[in-house]
């Protein structure tokens, strides 16, 4: 299923497409996403998603590219090993970069393989799940999601309620009611999905980049290095470091709300207190490139194991695909491995071929990086407004969907400004109906009675956890301060 | 000062949605939640986590304010209108603001235009005026918007038979 032409062609495109988004600072693998959902709803379900699975992976190496060779991280998730790579790149800039591809495709594909094992286990596991553990389950999830990505946890709550109320607009998911539609008819069938993620995450980009219109880079690498000349000593000095940060990089990946930025830091940061010669750590330690960039792409499989067990998006990149799922008529949970198992397999082989597709299309961009990086951010910046506008129109043929854009993305413009997390907003939005439909289902199974929320061992258990999440960083805070 | 608006933001925004959710049912029959329940409850967080930040800005501002006064008196010096202006503009993004500002109206007549000389002309349009306003020579402009509009062309129209807007004239191209 995987191997025909058109998919294999689509995820070419995507990967190329993602060497070019990872290479371009101001450009991200999320915005790229959110451009390339609207494509992907005129193909078939898997040519879609594998095109987002190999855009991301691929855009995830892409931006260590810039990071190494002008210190400027291509996408956030790159941050972590950049003064390192930097340093490094003085001496050795073509080879820094053939080991920095080589162990963001291991990383890659050891979460793709916990991915292929874990993910019908634990599906398996959720079968017997009711509306008690979902509600849970997804207050869990946005829980997690505002205290790991907001820098002020308050702001991620802010977040999340204004992405609930966006979400209610419209007819309400349980009774039919309308709501907040302002007598605009567009508005009855609520916030159209495709447009609020094309506003909320590149239009922001978008004014970021024109706020500096004639920024390009410019970089001479003059080298006759071998793109994988230091490999195999790499692989032989630092392979327990590799697996050690492949498996961090998938268990952050895999939380909600975490994404590749933060399993690379954490990884980074393991690393360095593990490792023999900590001190060379931020003045070019090849150890230090090797665990961050062996985290960061290992997280993008691991973002998808709650999302296609649970239906709850490990990262940004994945919220945006669950959108995409549920457009497709996809609703991720135990019954997408039993109704769709050929798809979710073909899924899963679609992570490998992607980062075995990172070692070519990686080679490809390190050799053309010097010429990608010259485009100016003045051309830039309305080729890619022009596609938002008809990504924005395209899926519900509708000009009031092209202003939506634009509303949501001044909006939330402002909102990064004012530092409320913009993801957490988004998990709202598609998170909202979900907590409501399941609040409300409980209640009306039990006859308002509260106990149901917590009679179920594992809804009782979820609920302390989810409880726990909201109260430990308080108790923490506490016992620091006592100290 | 990010605290205190996003804070002033939390408040209103909350209760500009109680404001308008009050027409709504907030229970049903036998006293289930009704469609109002959830937008209630969410409107409540948006507010309490406004009140809240801007508070925490306010006792900061309050610690800190005698220091700053201090230092003034210190210094003979006041805050003047227009380091109020440039720390509004530096919220807004920096010395980029007018870039912005002028982005975002050529992208709103752009959207407008879309619907009487159709999505083609008005995003060849588009890219070649904010090109030029931002400093890519003339003839750059038309080569990267005619590239551009070539590439959507084959790509949505040709591909993906997708039904773009179209000039209320009339579509003179190809399907």
């Amino acid at each position: 299923m995987i191997f025909q032409p058109h998919i294999i062609v689509t995820m070419l495109l995507g990967a190329l497409l993602g060497a070019f988004v990872g290479s371009m600072p101001g450009l991200t693998a999320t915005m790229a996403t959110a451009l390339l959902i609207p494509f992907t709803y005129f193909m078939d379900p898997l040519a879609g998603l594998s095109m987002i699975i190999a855009m991301s992976s691929v855009a995830i190496f892409s931006g260590d590219i810039p990071a190494t060779l002008l210190r400027i991280p291509g996408t956030p998730a790159s941050a972590a090993l950049t003064i390192d790579a930097y340093y490094l790149a003085r001496r050795k800039p073509i080879s820094t970069l053939g080991v920095d591809a080589f162990c963001t495709m291991l990383g890659g594909l050891f979460g793709a393989s916990i991915l292929i094992f874990t993910a019908p286990i634990l599906a398996d596991f959720v079968t017997g799940f009711s509306s008690a553990e979902y509600f849970w389950l997804t207050l869990w999830g946005l829980s997690m999601a505002i205290i790991i990505s907001a820098e002020d946890p308050l702001k991620g709550v802010l977040g999340v309620a204004i992405g609930f109320l966006i979400s209610s607009i419209g007819i309400d998911p349980v009774y039919g009611h309308p709501r907040y539609t302002l007598g605009i008819p567009d508005l009855l069938s609520g916030i159209s999905f495709i447009p609020a993620m094309i506003g909320f995450f590149a239009i922001p980009q978008l004014l970021w980049l024109i706020s500096r219109p004639r920024e390009k880079y410019a970089v001479k690498i003059e080298s006759n290095e071998r793109v994988f000349g230091l490999i195999g000593e790499s692989l032989k000095k630092y392979k327990l470091v590799i697996l050690r940060s492949a498996g961090i990089g998938t268990f952050i990946g895999a939380l909600p709300g975490a994404g590749a930025d933060i399993a690379a830091w954490t990884s980074y940061g393991v690393a360095k207190r593990l490792s023999r010669r900590p001190e060379e750590y931020g003045k070019g330690s090849l150890e230090g490139v090797i665990a961050a960039t062996s985290a960061n792409n290992a997280a993008i499989p691991g973002a998808w194991i709650p999302l296609l067990v649970f239906g709850i998006p490990g990262d940004s990149i994945t919220a945006i695909v669950l959108g995409a799922l549920l457009i497709h008529g996809l609703r991720p949970g135990p019954a997408l491995f039993q109704e769709q198992g050929i798809l979710v397999t073909a899924l899963f082989i679609a992570f490998m071929i992607a980062n075995i597709m990172i070692l070519p299309i990686g080679y490809a961009a390190i050799r053309l990086s010097s010429h990608i990086l010259r485009i100016p951010n003045n051309i830039l910046a309305p080729v890619i407004a022009v596609f938002c506008v008809i990504g924005a129109y395209a899926v519900n043929n509708s000009i009031f969907d092209i202003w939506l854009m634009l509303l949501l993305g001044i909006m939330g413009y402002f909102m990064e400004r004012l530092g409320i997390p913009i993801p957490s907003i988004v998990l709202a939005i598609i998170l909202g109906p979900i907590v409501e439909f399941n609040f409300v289902t409980t209640l009306i199974k039990s006859d308002l009675n509260p106990i149901m929320f917590f009679s179920r061992p594992i809804a009782a258990g979820l609920a302390v956890i989810t409880i726990a999440t909201w109260i430990l960083p308080f108790i923490l805070l506490k016992l620091r301060l006592s100290r | 000062m990010k605290d205190l608006l996003a804070g002033i933001l939390g408040i209103s925004s909350g209760i500009t949605f109680l404001l308008l959710g009050l027409g709504m049912p907030i229970l049903i029959a036998k006293g289930y939640p009704g469609p109002f329940f959830f937008p209630m409850i969410s409107s409540i967080v948006l507010i309490t986590s406004g009140i809240l930040l801007t508070l925490k800005y306010l006792t900061r501002w309050h610690r800190t304010r005698n220091i700053e006064e201090k230092n003034l008196l210190k210094n003979r010096e006041l805050p003047t209108i227009e380091s109020f202006v440039a720390s509004i503009g530096g919220f807004i993004g920096g010395k980029g603001y007018l870039n912005i500002t002028i982005f975002l109206a050529s992208l709103a007549a752009y959207i407008f235009s879309i619907s009487y000389i159709g999505y083609l002309l008005s995003s060849f349009i588009f890219m070649y005026i904010v090109m030029t306003i931002y400093g890519v020579r003339m003839i750059d402009a038309v080569i990267y918007s005619t590239a551009t509009i070539i590439f959507i062309y084959i790509l949505f129209i040709v591909i993906f038979k997708i039904a773009i807007p179209e000039p209320i004239l009339g579509s003179i191209l190809p399907r």
